[in-house]
């Protein structure tokens, strides 16, 4: 990839299309961890990508292009928030509401509603973004060990949270 | 390879998690793979959705033609620079011509006379230039002075660099703050130090932002240090905390000097992780030179062969090592393990490690932290054809001085990426070479086999290794499969991945599961369609293996209310896939299949997982 982001620095379209295309899974996955509606993701995604397009040349050091890729989606993201609902502090974020969902118990569904924005971006981040620790504490301005530390007690809220809805006898959600 | 260039991918790429390393106890999200699938599953994020996926097309068909472009003044001056000694080199080698017919003219220049004189063995030689100045002292440890409220000191205790980094040994003292923090935990332990302070965000949210400075001034040009290798201050007991920093440098000239201009405006302390956090405000400042010394460099030409690899040269420094290295393109690592993060770009077959002694005789294993080889030869390849790659790796460590490792380095490229603890990585080793900086010479050995490995001297490529793994053109990929999700004894029964090259699209195929011999459980499917119905779905999605055009299809199947009702929720004896039109068995057993497929894709071999053993959770 560092070849690809040298070459899109050097002015190359086709070398920036085809970062993004690698990308977009992970650009994708980062704004549905901040904004749940698709409209809003889509939004934030293409402003990403016009900033990315404008600003890839400031990026020193080419190792790190889909960690400040990253920033620029959630900084995005931030941004179509602050329109929409007025400042708000990132660890009180109103969960979108869910579907309804008959068969899983209330307290269920309310425990998913109360996993915070905090633990669904950092664990988009690590686990389904496969960037390292050190990375993310770097773009979410955290030291490495508070980084570790959210994301041990997020897995672990998560499971709880999923292991309560299997015993509740609900069919997996898609 | 991050130089290399992938096969264009079509539009629709679902991307599944990776495979962990071993099979855990059979929970519903006991280990990272079935973690990952829930994860992936419960925010909707398997793949791209097609709007956005026409979203994204739309908008870079929008942009501009050309992204706009920075002129670096460094690398401008360093281009002109170049330019004038490539007019040097050629005014030089027209005086050497001139010097063989009339060594009179060119003794008599100024400043060269008394070089062509000793070239020409005259009797009036002079001085020689050498290749390093005079030898300067050590650098002089500098106290910096403290113009704030940190209660301690900052001592740059060694600054050195050897062309390629700049690395400053450093320490802080502490003062009465962080004593009475030390008697309140009774240990230094679990206290660390940061050139940091808390900020406040624009959501009113409390952050730590890195707050140092340090600019670096060469012949070269100005180097604003953004992005270094600059870690914690730790300690190491009595009060004093110890930190070295690497800066990644232009491959700068001998005895070149190096000024340095270091700000620490703040120092943040963290107790343990998740404890309290400390904040002080020192305005640490100081302006010091030092030169760059190369005399441990070394740059050889090598020609060792070890099977199908040669090692054609070494540029070593103390702190950075590149080889040029010449092999057969196999793939990428990612073509058969998607998902790899940092290590997809790796050529699988080549993932290298290079070590050496440590000042005590302990094995160092240099960092590879500067990401997958570059390939020098600006072509895509094929597979098999020949390439020329090179690998750097560095020699970060905050526990030794790079300058005191010793050699010989040894060179050693896997089949598969290798976690960084010995003898637990999966795979054969592809090569090995031990290279002397003594002698300059390099040589194949086989110090891999006192660390449990084999050789395997004809790896083979992706789309070789693919065929090998399918079972009548059907693979069970481990990076969207594994045990616990294929048959998970409970709601949904199994989930299971089959990919197949897209001219299979469109095969009819049945899954059926047994529960003693008795087929409890059939779902019917299409590869490449989608269907949904209650607890039972199949959907399909595309991506690119070694070359070639992929479907994958993701089959749920639900757990039968009457097996449920009479039996409760058990894990079932078998399932297998089949041609629901002749009745043949393809898989038999699609457990037994995937631990196949990972040995032959992955060289993994399967280990049996007590009750006891804890899920291996790749979060400390």
């Amino acid at each position: 990839m560092d070849r690809l982001v040298r070459k899109a620095q050097s002015g190359d379209k086709a070398a920036f299309v085809r970062l993004i295309e690698e990308n977009q899974l992970t650009m994708y996955r980062t704004a549905k961890a901040i904004l749940h509606q698709e409209a809003d993701v889509e939004d934030a995604v293409q402003e990403a990508i016009c900033r990315a397009f404008d600003k890839l040349c400031t990026l020193r050091q080419t190792k790190f292009f889909r960690t400040w890729l990253t920033r620029i989606v959630i900084n995005c993201c931030y941004d179509i928030l602050r329109q929409q609902k007025g400042l708000y502090p990132l660890d009180v974020l109103p969960e979108e509401p869910r579907e309804e969902d008959m068969d899983t118990p209330l307290d269920v569904q309310q425990a998913l509603k109360s996993l915070s924005e905090n633990d669904r971006l950092i664990l988009t981040l690590f686990y389904l973004n496969d960037l390292p620790v050190k990375e993310i504490a770097r773009l979410l301005s955290i030291t490495e060990g508070a980084a570790k530390m959210r994301l041990s007690s997020g897995r672990k809220r998560f499971r709880e949270i999923i292991g309560a809805r299997e015993e509740a006898g609900s069919q997996w959600q898609r | 390879m991050a130089e290399m260039k992938h096969m264009k991918k079509p539009d629709r790429q679902p991307k599944l998690p990776r495979e962990p390393k071993s099979p855990g106890p059979r929970t519903h999200i006991g280990r990272d793979r079935a973690f990952k699938a829930a994860l992936a599953k419960e925010y909707g994020v398997a793949e791209v959705p097609r709007p956005m996926q026409r979203r994204i097309q739309k908008t870079l068909d929008s942009l501009p033609d050309t992204l706009p472009v920075r002129h670096r003044p460094v690398l401008r001056t360093i281009r002109s620079m170049a330019a004038a000694a490539a007019v040097l080199a050629v005014t030089f080698a027209a005086l050497l011509g001139i010097n063989t017919t009339h060594p009179q003219l060119t003794e008599a220049l100024p400043g060269l006379g008394s070089v062509f004189a000793a070239m020409n063995g005259s009797s009036t030689p002079g001085p020689m230039p050498t290749a390093e100045p005079t030898p300067r002292p050590e650098f002089q440890p500098v106290t910096v002075p403290n113009d704030g409220d940190f209660p301690g000191t900052l001592t740059i205790e060694d600054a050195w660099s050897d062309g390629r980094s700049l690395v400053l040994d450093m320490s802080l003292s502490a003062g009465d703050d962080l004593y009475s923090i030390y008697k309140q935990l009774g240990s230094w332990d679990g206290i660390s130090l940061w050139a940091s302070t808390m900020s406040t965000g624009e959501f009113d949210n409390d952050y730590e932002e890195e707050t140092y400075s340090i600019t670096v001034y060469s012949d070269s040009g100005v180097l604003q240090v953004e992005n270094g290798y600059c870690p914690a201050f730790l300690p190491e007991g009595d009060g004093i905390f110890r930190t070295s920093w690497y800066i990644d440098l232009e491959d700068l000239e001998a005895g070149e000097e190096l000024k340095v201009d270091i700000n620490v405006p703040d120092v943040l302390s963290h107790v343990n992780d998740g404890g309290p956090t400390y904040t002080w405000n020192p305005e640490f400042h100081s302006t010091f030179s030092l030169p760059v010394t190369k005399s441990k460099n070394r740059a050889f030409s090598l020609q060792a062969s070890d099977g199908s690899v040669t090692l054609s040269s070494i540029n070593y420094a103390p702190s950075k090592v590149e080889l040029d290295v010449n092999l057969p393109y196999l793939g990428l690592i990612e073509e058969i393990m998607p998902g790899n993060g940092e290590l997809s770009g790796w050529p699988l077959g080549f993932y290298a490690r290079l070590s050496c002694l440590g000042p005590d005789g302990e094995k160092f294993v240099y960092g590879t932290d500067l990401g997958s080889p570059k390939n020098l030869t600006d072509t895509e390849p094929a597979l098999s054809d020949r390439v020329d790659l090179r690998y750097t790796f560095t020699a970060i460590s905050e526990l030794m001085d790079p300058r005191k490792l010793k050699g010989p380095l040894v060179l050693t490229l896997y089949e598969f990426p290798q976690p960084y603890e010995e003898g637990l990585g999966s795979g054969k080793v592809t090569a090995e070479f031990t290279i002397d900086l003594g002698s300059g010479k390099a040589y194949p050995s086989e110090n891999y086999l006192s660390e449990g490995y084999e050789k395997d001297s004809a790896p083979k490529t992706t789309a070789e290794r693919l065929s090998d793994a399918s079972y009548d053109g059907l693979l069970l990929m481990p990076s969207d499969n594994s045990l616990e999700t294929i048959n998970m004894g409970g709601d949904p029964l199994a989930y299971v991945v089959i990919s197949a090259p897209s001219e299979a699209s469109g095969r009819e195929l049945i899954v059926n599961c047994y529960l003693e011999d008795t087929v409890y459980r059939s779902l019917s499917f299409s590869l490449g369609g989608n269907y949904e119905d209650g607890s039972d779905s199949y959907y399909t999605g595309f991506r690119y293996l070694a070359g070639r055009e992929y479907l994958e299809t993701s089959v749920t199947i639900g757990y039968p209310a009457y097996v449920a009702e009479t039996m409760g929720y058990v894990p079932f004896d078998r399932i297998e896939i089949a041609d629901p039109a002749t009745g043949k068995v393809i898989i038999p057993d699609l457990g037994t299949a995937l631990v196949e497929t990972r040995e032959k894709l992955l060289g993994e071999k399967y280990k049996e997982i007590t009750s006891a053993s804890s899920d291996a959770e790749s979060v400390p």
